[in-house]
């Protein structure tokens, strides 16, 4: 009697149970475990290493990404707001299209927006040659290289955070809220203080831990720019390259702290802190900015952000244009032509890391439906004891770097165990897809898992109370409702698969290569217009998915991260 | 068309009992409803009924049928729920079409069986509108909340149920909506004559439509009774309390004979002179020095002109008044004690405050209530 009762519970839930333990939890254990595997026995070397003052590599790239971060925050945090501010309270012309474009940068692989501005603004880039060519100077003046470089891709990419954290804070404002305080005598300062800033500070601190965090796993970035400044995600991808396994697993253990750290900070700062409004409220309306020099200033504001968003795109399509080995010295490439397109539809070569990319990407994401309905559902529906902890771990990639998932996954499955059938996964081709398949885990549970939140648990009773089965009622009307949410998780993990670099580049094999690892490679032999065809070709695919996801999700648009 | 039979009915949900050791028996096409306040287990014990819940004790039988752990899908009842549950994704026909499709009915007779009933709830125009549509968009649809609660009962009696069940249908309608909703659902219902339950807060509601009635609080059901039984003899002091409004006074035992008694008010407040009422006794006499409750309805209590020995007389002075359009509340002290008095507002008879009034009262409008 008991097992019929929870037979259908256990034939779901084992499953998943498999699924978190050998994959997600296993290769997180290995790591720790190992970091403390030396020679020796067990033992704190690898630590001691880490925080040897002597030779002080691992701690110069931890202060530098702690650096970095901090600055990050700081940089994308007064964009976002800044921006957030003005389109939330003003009207003007161009308005519209602005607050559309600001988004972009979402659709943007980080590792194409490192190209793109490694493009415009890098030692051979175009701006740079441009201002030696005008000014008739000997060098360039100036080059993107090292923090400066990365900070500015940092905040172009990560400023959306903030942007879509703090408009949304800003359009949910109940005005009534401000007005009220006025009428109580406020001025417009105390009201800043006492009123505006602690109902925007749940945005706030969200959307900075979010991107502490980002920035902390980061990888793309300092890959191309770093130069001598160490950061820690890519130092763990040298000593990996350099056989200092220990080394990069002792350090893959204090970022992956550092990162789950801030998760747990961040879940416990958003819980606490959520001002829901009583009642309906009065929305704010953006007023029209009226004075005319006012105006201008918004204009050119306006013109200059959109050439900041629009520029890294427009110069990755341009390049994909260029003949490869063509452009050596001149501002804008010399000869343009088609070759780089057609060689992705007709050299098999060229072809195939597309193909590898698109083959792995439906994979993982095919699982991660699978695997995220079934979780969703569970936790949403079911009671069972260690609720919390599949939860947990579900959610854990989320705060794993994607440097360190690889690190894990090489850890884990270097060697025959029966979690992996007997095989060694490494050097395989399924490593790949299984690294896409854990790092978008949260992706699709969460949006399914939203989407079962709305649905309204009524409407099933009310299907089987007509008469309908499990399977008729799960078909007939859960299926078709929670289908928006499941597609827009879906859309958005495959899309991050078939872009993904940062695991990749430590997993690939060469029959496997993905498009991001054939992208670097083609940039290392100055192929640049066969790795801005690669990305163009990302572009494309990721626009189409967010306009088929927009349309499915209706107003929910916009609300993407990367 | 179903008899339906709770028999000994408990649901424990951790520790608390949402219902403990209900016995019921609704009889077949009878309009029963399950009143009380928040809490009090009446949703439970219609989603026991519907299977949503398994008891923790006790049986549910329709006829001699016992359904106690019986599938939701397999007991052939129709539910509407207090949101409607709608499904958002449908037209209104194909909501009253989901049942029969469950059914697997064939397609002609769906389309036949949804129409009569659409054209029931008056809802013929409106098959092919999204139930979306309905609710949304404030302007265009003002009407349209009203049809709700049309399309969630359409869907439930074409399946042809044998009990219907109403989880609080009109809580999300305004008063005048509700009023109407009501008399339809009331028409329809006798037409039908289906065996239905109302689960429901509003004590007027339940007693406008009921046959009859049980009074629920803290999983036990206080009183069963036809709409004027626990109106005008509420069991206890609770029933007293939540179905209408009560005067509930404390006393003592002074004199007890067959069919009568006499006691003695505690006053709320001292010193005052005590009040003495008589009251008509149906059952039991009470013992003398006992102590009990009595309840007295505002409207039984009249403004007389003399003392008159068949009734209860004593004098009262006015303390406030609200004008209640139709009718008048005062609030009155008598002998230290604050009642509250109800009287149809004819005009020329409003009294003022600190009159001097004298209340009387008759024996039969006395309650002896419970413990």
């Amino acid at each position: 009697m008991i097992l019929r009762k929870h037979l259908p519970l256990l034939v779901l839930l084992l499953p998943i149970l498999f699924i978190l333990l050998a994959y997600v939890l296993y290769p997180n254990l290995q790591i720790l475990i190992q970091s403390f595997a030396t020679e020796e026995g067990i033992t704190a070397n690898y630590y001691r290493d880490f925080f040897n003052l002597e030779h002080p590599a691992s701690l110069q790239a931890l202060w530098g990404s702690v650096y970095v971060s901090i600055l990050t925050v700081l940089f994308s945090g007064v964009m976002g707001v800044a921006l957030a501010y003005v389109f939330t309270h003003y009207t003007f012309p161009g308005r519209k299209l602005f607050s559309a474009i600001a988004v972009l940068p979402v659709v943007m692989p980080p590792l194409v927006g490192v190209l793109a501005f490694l493009f415009l603004f890098g030692e051979s880039g175009i701006l740079p040659r441009f201002l030696q060519a005008i000014f008739r100077l000997d060098a360039p003046p100036f080059a993107l290289r090292g923090v400066a470089a990365i900070l500015v891709v940092h905040t172009y990419s990560m400023y959306v955070y903030f942007y879509l954290f703090t408009s949304t804070a800003f359009s949910e404002m109940d005005v009534s809220l401000l007005e009220a305080a006025q009428n109580l005598g406020a001025g417009r300062w105390l009201i800043l203080r006492k009123v505006t800033l602690p109902l925007l500070t749940p945005a706030l601190g969200g959307a900075a831990l979010l991107v502490f965090m980002t920035s902390m796993a980061s990888f793309s970035a300092p890959f191309i720019f770093a130069g001598g400044f160490r950061i820690l995600s890519l130092e763990i991808y040298n000593s990996k390259l350099n056989g200092e396994m220990g080394l990069a697993i002792t350090q893959s253990v204090i970022l992956t702290a550092i990162s789950i750290l801030f998760l747990v900070l961040l879940r416990w700062y958003s819980g606490g802190r959520l001002y829901t409004a009583s009642g309906k409220g009065v929305r704010l309306q953006p007023k029209p900015v009226r004075r005319g020099w006012r105006r201008w200033i918004m204009g050119f504001a306006g013109i200059g952000l959109v050439v900041f968003l629009i520029l890294p795109h427009l110069t990755v399509v341009l390049i994909s244009f260029v003949k490869n080995g063509a452009w050596t010295w001149e501002i804008l490439p010399p000869a343009y032509t088609f070759e780089n397109y057609l060689s992705l539809f007709n050299e098999p070569r060229v072809v195939e890391p597309v193909a590898n990319s698109v083959k792995m990407a439906t994979l993982a994401t095919a699982a991660n439906v699978a695997f995220g309905v079934v979780a969703a559902y569970l936790l949403i529906r079911k009671r069972f004891w260690g609720k919390k902890v599949v939860e947990a771990l579900t959610m854990l990639p989320w705060a794993i770097p994607g440097t360190v998932v690889a690190i894990g996954l090489i850890v884990a499955f270097n060697r025959p165990s029966f979690l992996s059938a007997g095989k060694i996964l490494v050097g395989t081709f399924w490593i790949l897809p299984l690294a896409y398949f854990i790092r978008n885990l949260p992706v699709v549970f969460r949006s399914t898992y939203a989407a079962l939140e709305q649905f309204d648990p009524s409407l099933e009773e009310s299907a089987r109370n007509l008469g309908a089965s499990w399977w008729f009622s799960f078909r007939k009307v859960m299926l078709p409702l929670i289908a928006p949410g499941v597609v827009s998780g879906a859309l958005l993990a495959y899309v991050l698969a078939v872009g993904e670099f940062v695991a990749s580049i430590l997993l690939y094999n060469y029959s496997n290569r993905p498009i991001s690892v054939e992208i670097i490679s083609q940039l290392r032999i100055f192929n640049l217009g066969s790795a801005a065809a690669y990305s163009v070709f990302l572009f494309i695919l990721i626009g189409t998915v967010v306009v088929i996801s927009n349309r499915f999700s209706g107003d929910r648009g916009g609300r993407w991260t990367i | 068309m179903s008899k339906v039979i709770l028999k000994n009915l408990s649901k424990f949900f951790g520790a608390t009992a949402a219902v403990s050791n209900l016995d019921l028996e609704i009889q077949q096409g009878e309009f029963f409803s399950l009143l009380g306040p928040s809490g009090c287990g009446k949703t439970t014990t219609l989603r026991m009924i519907a299977g949503f819940e398994f008891p923790t004790a006790g049986q549910i039988f329709f006829d001699d049928r016992d359904v106690t752990f019986l599938p939701p899908h397999r007991r052939n009842t129709g539910m509407v729920f207090q949101n409607y549950a709608l499904f958002p994704h449908m037209t209104v026909f194909k909501n009253a079409a989901f049942g029969l499709e469950a059914r697997g009915v064939a397609k002609p007779d769906i389309k036949q069986r949804v129409r009569d009933a659409l054209k029931l709830v008056e809802l013929a125009d409106f098959e092919q509108r999204k139930v979306t549509e309905l609710s949304g968009g404030q302007q265009l649809w003002a009407l349209s909340h009203f049809r709700l609660p049309s399309v969630a009962i359409a869907r439930a009696i074409v399946i042809e149920p044998v009990i219907l069940l109403l989880d609080e249908p009109l809580s999300n309608l305004d008063a005048r909506l509700r009023e109407e909703t009501r008399d339809e659902l009331r028409a329809l219902q006798r037409r039908l004559g289906i065996t239905t339950i109302y689960v429901t807060h509003d004590q007027e509601e339940a007693l406008a439509l009921s046959d009859r009635i049980a009074v629920m609080k803290d999983g036990v059901c206080h009183q069963v009774g036809a709409p004027a039984e626990i109106y005008q003899r509420p069991a206890d002091r609770f029933v007293a309390n939540f179905v209408g409004h009560s005067n509930i006074l404390e006393g003592q035992v002074v004199t007890s004979q067959a069919g009568s008694a006499q006691l003695e008010i505690t006053p709320q407040r001292r010193p005052a002179q005590t009040v003495t009422i008589k009251l008509a006794v149906n059952g039991a006499p009470p013992v003398p020095r006992q102590s009990v409750a009595v309840s007295i309805r505002p409207e039984s209590i009249r403004f007389a002109n003399a003392v008159d020995n068949d009734f209860n007389s004593f004098p009262a002075v006015i303390k406030r008044i609200s004008f209640a359009g139709a009718f008048v509340d005062y609030q009155v002290e008598a002998g230290g004690q604050p009642l509250r008095v109800r009287q149809l507002a004819e005009s020329g008879s409003l009294k003022k405050i600190g009159e001097s009034v004298m209340l009387r009262v008759s024996p039969s409008d006395v309650i002896l209530l419970e413990n």
